[in-house]
Formats: structure tokens, sequence, C-alpha cells
């Protein structure tokens, strides 16, 4: 390689010596024939391409692998080489493969020097690539940060903006660091060779060697150019003693590092940075090695780092605005920033937490293995989760905590910048807690918490008060002691629905206070959940209806004396009606009494009359008498007999009856209250047809029983009135609600509602109102084997008011 | 006497006919107001004695109308049931004053009526 030596004589200590220079630069050097075959190439550039020096000597240098990036760069190569052997100095910016052996493009600046013999011939070929890739992403890098300080800048204007919204941000605009700008934007390599007398070359600084970025960095062609001039010549003035003073301890022995200026051929001045070593050769000369870089980007940038950081210090004020803790750590997890909201969260000062390992200090507990997450953090730069935190206090808060990993310029890890907001939000929760505690403390429901396993473990002062047992008394008890033992299933299958998550409303059952009294209560059932969303038991606040069931049997009672009232009306006539003829007849019976015949017609007339008031008495005693327990009764019949006293009344009205009865259809019912519930239908269809009409009443077995498939009967009542208006429909069965307030309690229809829910059957509506179409069927379907015995109370799935409607509109 | 007897129930028709009849009073009964009307205005009937609630036009429209015909007629009315009464209130505010004896009535106070003793003020049983 004596040819590096621009035509100076090559003996083999030289050699040697550009050998060493060649592999010691990280930049790419090779030699190759005038046409372009390989005769050497240094370890730096080899490595990058993954090759073995033996694998391409010889070979021509453009099927290398640098350059089977593509066609066109072998193509341009070729085009180089063929200039290049002509004498022309070549240089352009190109990409090959150049890293991670021969893998990764990356961006060279490349050149090809033709190198003369002392014939004057061209005899090699000097290839030398710089990589510029970093300094290109640098560059961008530079501009991409320029503009997000400046995005920073308008962000900060407009502060007014929801503050919550702009930390959102934030933690992105700190993915990108400003460190990166101090990392290092040019790798450039500059050798020197001291004069073989050292004193002599700290005397005079001649120039022996020059490698091409050299030329490069003094603005010269090539080091034809330069090498043999005075060194001192292209030093800034200034900085020449400093760079002589440097030159002389190289040439005693030392090492050592200077930045100084120098002015280009081309007047331009340079910030340089050069890193001296002696070599002494073979000969025992003392040699003096030095690499010297531009290292002017670099120093721009620092100044350009100067005005970011001013910048970026608005910015870490703006950062204490934030209530999140954002906090930055190194490489080592170790603090390198922490804002006034991380000393509010941990209570750790910003000098207490500088330089401790975050995960130490704040004994995180991860969510996932601290190994995963680096991973995560590693492959996607990003992480977020819930971490576990302790505070200075000792007491732990969790937090969402969200990660950007930083990488320098190399694309290294440099730091990680770590947002936590505290989702435990403990200052907030707190004043919940206190919140709720008042709350449940001056309720008026008791309110009181069980296990899964109906244990207590709260009881509020109205539950003390309701069921007169005191917290202390209650809990670590089972619940079930305020539970009447026939309602002991009930509390199965409380447990049961909780169990499953499910929540239970206005569940009307029945508690036992210590006293002994029985309380009607109204219970709302949930269940209590963990983070975690697992169930770990039920709140359960129960009210106290007794009120509200004395006011309901009240009503219930009204309801039942105004039907005996419009009873007691519609008997009248019809016992009215045969003592009048009985009257009449005995009086005729006294007047003709010579007649014996006369008299005894008149007599037998009038027994007849009797009979008939004897009977309506009979049918009308039973209306209201009812059982204290569920009978068997066919409902044919029943209605049979209702018909019998609105028979009148139907026909002054001009209803025609129509009957569709399966005869031996059955129910087992508390008979007295379906008699009401029919008979409240029957007058509202009446009701419904002023002007007359006709009245269908259907009784049908049925065995679709709410799905369950258990046989019932279906009675269908179903009227030619004007029909029931959509906005009425839903307050039909609202106690108190009537259309006709001359005659009705406004009680019929929730009277009939509760009859129905008692036995646990369904009533159905449809009504519609077009003319000439209209009218209204109802339809009550009551199972044959209905609730038997004691009066169920009204389970969750079968409340009141479970009224199907079908409005059917033309 | 000429009087007309107004119940759709045939059995108090019959026997208030037979009664009357028997004091010597000319009765004939109808089983509705349509007919009480057409046979009002061929008969012309010094008394009117009729139920309410019946089938058709009720009593006190067909009073009201038979009123209108004939100004000297007197009308009895008789009910066993309490919405007569309603009935006759709303008669009333409109101006038509109607005597309404409660079913069932003694004969005896019936005729009384009839012959116009007491049958001006309201009568005891009328509550």
């Amino acid at each position: 390689m004596g040819g590096l030596l621009s035509g100076r004589s090559a003996d083999v200590e030289h050699e040697r010596l550009a050998a060493v220079i060649l592999d010691g630069m990280y930049q790419f050097v090779a030699l190759l024939t005038p046409t372009g075959d390989i005769l050497e190439v240094n370890r730096a550039a080899l490595d990058a391409a993954g090759q073995g020096i033996e694998e391409i000597r010889g070979k021509p240098f453009w099927t290398a692998r640098w350059w089977e990036i593509s066609k066109e760069t072998q193509e341009e190569l070729k085009a180089a080489i063929r200039r290049a052997a002509a004498g022309e100095f070549v240089r352009y910016a190109v990409e090959v493969y150049g890293e991670k052996s021969g893998l990764t493009p990356i961006t060279i600046d490349f050149s090809l020097q033709p190198i003369r013999g002392e014939s004057g011939e061209i005899e090699y070929l000097l290839p030398e690539g710089r990589n510029i890739t970093e300094r290109k992403q640098a560059e961008d890098e530079v501009a991409r940060q320029a503009q997000e300080l400046r995005l920073l800048n308008e962000r900060l204007k407009e502060l007014d903006r929801p503050k919550t919204q702009f930390f959102a941000n934030i933690s992105h605009e700190f993915r990108t660091p400003p460190t990166l700008m101090l990392g290092p934007l040019e790798h450039a390599l500059t050798a020197i060779d001291a004069d073989k007398q050292p004193e002599e070359a700290a005397a005079d600084g001649a120039l022996l060697h020059m490698n091409s970025a050299g030329p490069a960095m003094v603005g010269a062609e090539c080091a034809a150019m330069v090498v043999g001039k005075n060194v001192y010549d292209l030093i800034a003035p200034e900085h020449r003693e400093r760079f002589k003073e440097f030159n002389e301890r190289i040439c005693r022995g030392e090492t050592g590092t200077l930045e100084f200026d120098i002015v280009a051929l081309d007047g331009v001045r340079h910030h340089m940075e050069t890193h001296g070593a002696p070599l002494r050769n073979p000969d025992g000369e003392m040699v003096q090695l030095a690499t010297t870089r531009d290292v002017t980007a670099r120093k721009q940038a620092q100044e350009k780092l100067g005005e970011s950081l001013e910048k970026l210090s608005e910015q870490a004020q703006l950062l204490d605005l934030s209530s999140d803790a954002i906090l930055v750590r190194d490489q080592q997890d170790r603090v390198t920033y922490w804002n006034r909201g991380a000393t509010e969260i941990y209570g750790f000062t910003r000098e207490e937490a500088a330089g401790r390992v975050t995960h130490e200090l704040l004994r995180t507990e991860f969510p996932e293995p601290l190994e995963r997450i680096q991973e995560i953090l590693s492959r996607d730069g990003r992480w977020s989760g819930e971490l576990t935190h302790t505070r200075k206090d000792g007491g732990k808060i969790i937090v969402g905590s969200c990660w950007a990993l930083e990488r320098d310029a190399h694309g290294k890890p440099a730091r990680i910048l770590e947002t936590n907001s505290e989702i435990s939000q403990r200052k907030a929760a707190e004043d919940a807690r206190r919140r709720l505690a008042a709350i449940v403390e001056s309720s008026g429901d008791a309110i009181v918490s069980k296990d899964l396993h109906g244990i207590v473990k709260s009881w509020n002062p109205q539950a003390e008060r309701m069921f007169g047992y005191t917290a202390e008394e209650m809990i670590g008890q089972p619940i079930t002691i305020i539970v009447p033992p026939e309602f002991y299933s009930d509390e199965e299958m409380i447990l049961g629905k909780i169990k499953n998550g499910e929540t239970i409303d206005h569940f009307e059952t029945v508690r036992v206070a210590k006293s002994g009294e029985r309380i009607d209560v109204s219970l709302s059932i949930s269940p209590i959940k963990d983070e975690q969303g697992r169930i770990l038991g039920a709140a359960k606040i129960a009210r106290d209806i007794r009120e509200h069931k004395r006011i309901e049997r009240a009503l219930r009672t009204t309801e039942k004396l105004a039907a005996a009232g419009r009873l007691a009306a519609t008997v009248a006539h019809e016992i009215n009606n045969p003592l009048e003829a009985v009257t009449n007849l005995i009086y005729l019976a006294k007047r003709n009494l010579p007649n014996a015949d006369k008299v005894a017609a008149y007599l037998l007339s009038a027994s007849q009359e009797l009979d008939r008031v004897a009977h309506i008495t009979r049918q009308t005693l039973g209306f209201y008498r009812d059982t204290t327990s569920p009978i068997r009764m066919n409902l044919a019949n029943t209605i049979d007999d209702l018909l019998l006293l609105y028979e009148k009344r139907l026909e002054v009205r001009h209803i025609k009856i129509v009957k569709q009865f399966e005869r031996d259809a059955e129910v087992t019912a508390f008979a007295g209250e379906i008699r009401q519930a029919i008979s409240n239908l029957l007058t509202n269809s009446m009701d419904a047809m002023p002007a007359g009409g006709s009245l269908t009443i259907r009784v049908r077995k049925a065995h679709e029983w709410n799905n369950s498939g258990a046989p019932g009967v279906r009675i269908t009542i179903a009227d030619t009135g004007s029909g029931i208006t959509p906005q009425h429909r839903k307050n039909l069965f609202q106690p108190f609600f009537t259309t006709k307030p001359d005659v009705g309690t406004g009680l019929g229809l929730w009277i009939t509602q509760g009859i129905v829910d008692k036995h646990g059957g369904l009533l159905h509506l449809k009504s519609r109102t077009s003319i000439g179409t209209s009218g209204t069927a109802f339809s009550i379907l009551i199972p044959c084997n209905g609730k038997q015995g004691v009066e169920r109370r009204s389970l969750p799935g079968a409340s009141r008011g479970k009224v199907s409607t079908e409005v059917v509109a033309r | 006497m000429k009087i007309l007897i107004v119940d759709d129930e045939p059995k108090i028709a019959h026997t208030l006919v037979d009664i009357l009849r028997g004091e010597g009073h000319d009765a004939i009964s109808v089983s509705n107001g349509t007919s009480a009307l057409e046979w009002a205005v061929k008969i012309v009937p010094d008394v009117v004695l009729s139920d309410v609630i019946m089938p058709g036009i009720n009593g006190i429209e067909a009073a009201k109308e038979i009123m209108r015909c004939l100004p000297n007629c007197r009308i009895i009315l008789f009910s066993g049931q309490a919405s007569s009464m309603d009935i006759l209130e709303q008669a009333r505010s409109e101006g038509y004053a109607f005597d309404l004896l409660a079913k069932p009535v003694n004969p005896e106070v019936l005729l009384s009526a009839i012959n116009g003793e007491g049958g001006e003020g309201p009568t005891p049983e009328t509550s």
C-alpha cells in the first residue's frame, strides 16, 4: 500500500505505518487497480460488508457487497472508476450496504482518487467512504427538534387549553430528547504524520501525509494540495500557539486532545478536534499520529442545544404544573429529572430523588416481569401499565405509568421518560369515602354489607334503628338473624344472584326485628367487587315499606268498598224489581181474597219472584266472600255468574255478549280475587262501549305458560269500544288513574294487576284506536297451579308492572 | 183516570195494570220508552207511571218528551236503582221536576200519588 504515501518512496516501515493508520480508521478505504479490481480493503470496510479480503481480492470493486444495493449504484461506480482511471478526482454521496455485515444501508461520502506512480502513470485508484448517515440523521434530528420546540412554544401560548390535553401530549414531545443533539454529528478522521524528526515537526509542522478526509476538511481538492505545506498556515492565527504547544507535547511522548479552529483554503472557518499520539517506528524514530475531526457541526449543535435547553427550562416549568409525576431516568434507572407532581405524589423532593434508582426508591411492583417490560420498551419504544409505588410515608399508591424510551444518535437506548398518574387518586378517594360514609351514616335506609357467606360486614345506624340490633351485635353474624325462617330460601337466591354478579332491585320481602316485629322491606342488593372485578360480597339497602304497605292496603280496601258499592247498585236493581213485583202480587192477593184461584196464582208468581231474589242474593254474598286459601275454580262458570249480575246493564247498553268458553278450564286460585279481577275488566269493557257494541269473552286452556310450558288458562275480554290511546296506556295500571272520574276510583286495573301478579299470572293488553276497527282486549293468563298456600311476596323478575302492552296501529 | 204504565219487567207492568184497574182506573202498559211516547200521544193519559232504567229511550227522556207534548199529563217515575237519582238530578237541573218513587213501591203509596195526594212534593220514599 505504498501508493498511499503519495509518490514518496515506499519502504516496508512506511507501509506498516500506513496499514496501522488505515486499519485504525473507521472510515472505509481500499486500493484498486486502474481497471477497478480490488487490491486491498481496510478492516472497517470489510467488517461493514461482512466479507473477507480473500473473497473479493482481484474481483471488480462494483461486485463487492457494498454496491449490491442496486444496479444503478453499481453502474454509477463503474462510471466513476472510468473517470478516475482517466485522472479525475470523483466524489459523490451514495447509499451502500455498510453496516451490520452488509445488511443495512448507510449513506457514505464516497471519493475515488487516482494515484500516480513515479512515472506519472496512474498506478492505483484509492476509494474512500465516510459514513455520513448519522450526520444526516443528526441534521434531520436537529431540524425535527427545532420544529418540535417551535410547536412547544406555540403550545405554551395556548396554555389556556385544558391542561390535561397538554400533558397528554408532552410525553410525546419528550420522546426525542435534547441529548440527541449532543451525539457525535460527524466522524471525520484526519491523519497527520509528524516529521521523522519530531523537533522539526514541532518547529515547522510540515505536513507529511494526509488522508482524503483531510483535504475535504481544509477545503483542498486533494491531499497533494496540502501535503508538504506548513500545517500552521491552516490554523486560525489565535490558535497557532496552542497548537504548537500541543504538537511539542506529543513529540515528547505524551498523548492529548486539542480543540482549535482552522481557516480552510476556501476561507471557511472549521472547528476541529484532534487527538494526538506518539508512535515510534521500528527504526526507533518518533512519529506523531494525529486524528483530527471537524466538529463544527457538533459545536453548532451545542449552541443550538443551549437555545433548546433555555426553551426546555420553560418546558420544565410547565412540567411542574402537571399533577402527574413526570420523571426521567437513565439507562441505570437513576432519576435525572423529577417534576413537582412527582414530589407531590411520592413525597420525595427532587433532591432526594435525583440519582436514585427509581424502582428502589419507589419500591415499584410491576404487573409483569421487568424483563418483559424492558423487552416491550426496547421493541416498541413505549410501555404503559399499572404500577404500585410506595410513597415516602410508606403508603402504597397505584399509578398509571407510561414509559417512553429515548435513543441516542446511535440508536442506543439513552434514557426513559416516565409519566405516572395516580389512579388511586388518594385524596379524591378519601373525600369520596368520607362523603360516602356520611351518606351511609345518615341514610334513612338500612345499609348493610355482607360477604358471600351471608356474614354481616357493616351495619349502619338506620339498620340499628330499623332492626333493633346494634352494629356490634350484628357484625360477624349471619344476616339470617333478621330473616324469617320461611324466607331463608330467598337469602340463598339472593346470594346466588350476587355470586353471579347480578343486582336485585326493589325486592319486597319481610325481615324480623330484634323485638320480633315483622318489617316489610324493599331490598336493593348489589355485588361488591374488588379492583379485579372479583365479587367479595353484597351491599344491601333495606327500606322500611311498612307505611307504604299500609297505604297500599288502605287503597285496596277503598277499592273493595267502592266495588261493593258498585255491586250493591247493580244488585239493588236486580232485587228491587222482583220485590216490586212481589209487593204488587201480595197487594192483589189481598184485594182478591175471596177468589182462591186468583190468590193462588198471585202467590205462586210472588214465590217465583222471591226465588229470583234469593238466587241473586246468594250470588252477591259469594262475590266477596273470599277463601283464605286457593281453591279449584271453574272459570267459565265464574264468568257466567258475573254476567248474570251484569245482564241488565249489558241489555240497557245494547252490548252483545259473545262467549267462547272451554267449559272445563280450571285453575287453583283465590276465587274471590279472580272474580274481582275479571269483574273489573268486564265493567271496564262495558264502560268503554256506551253506545253499544260487542263483548267477546274467551276462556282457553293455554300451555305456553311463561316459556315454562306449565299449563294455565287464558281469559280474554275484548270490547269494540274506542280503544285506549297510547298516552293513557302507560298510566293504565297506576292507582287513581281513571278516564271516568264520575264512576271509577281509578283503582280497578291496579287491583287487577296486583291480583294477577299474586297468582304468578300475566296481564296482556292490546288496543287499537283506529276508527272502525277500534277496541281493547285484555287477557289474563293464570297458571293452573298457581302459587299456593302462603302469599308470596313479589319476587325479583316477577315484579309489579310487568304488563306487556301491544300497540296495534294501522 | 187514564194511566199509562211503562216498565220493561212484564210482571211489574201487568200487576200494576191489575191493581189500577181494580181501583177503577183505565190502565194500559208498554215495555219501553219508545212505545210509551207512541201510546201517550194516542191515548193522552192523565198520568204516566214509568220506570227509569230501560233499554232504548230511558224513562226520564220519555217523560220529558211526553211533558212537552202533553203539558197536562202528570208523570210519576219509579226506579229500583240508585243511578236513577243521578239522571233525575240532571233533569231537575234542566228544569224538569219529576217525582221519583223507589221500588218496591207500596201500592197504597202509589195509588195516593196517582190521586195527587202528596204527589206535588217529594215523596218520602224518593231518597
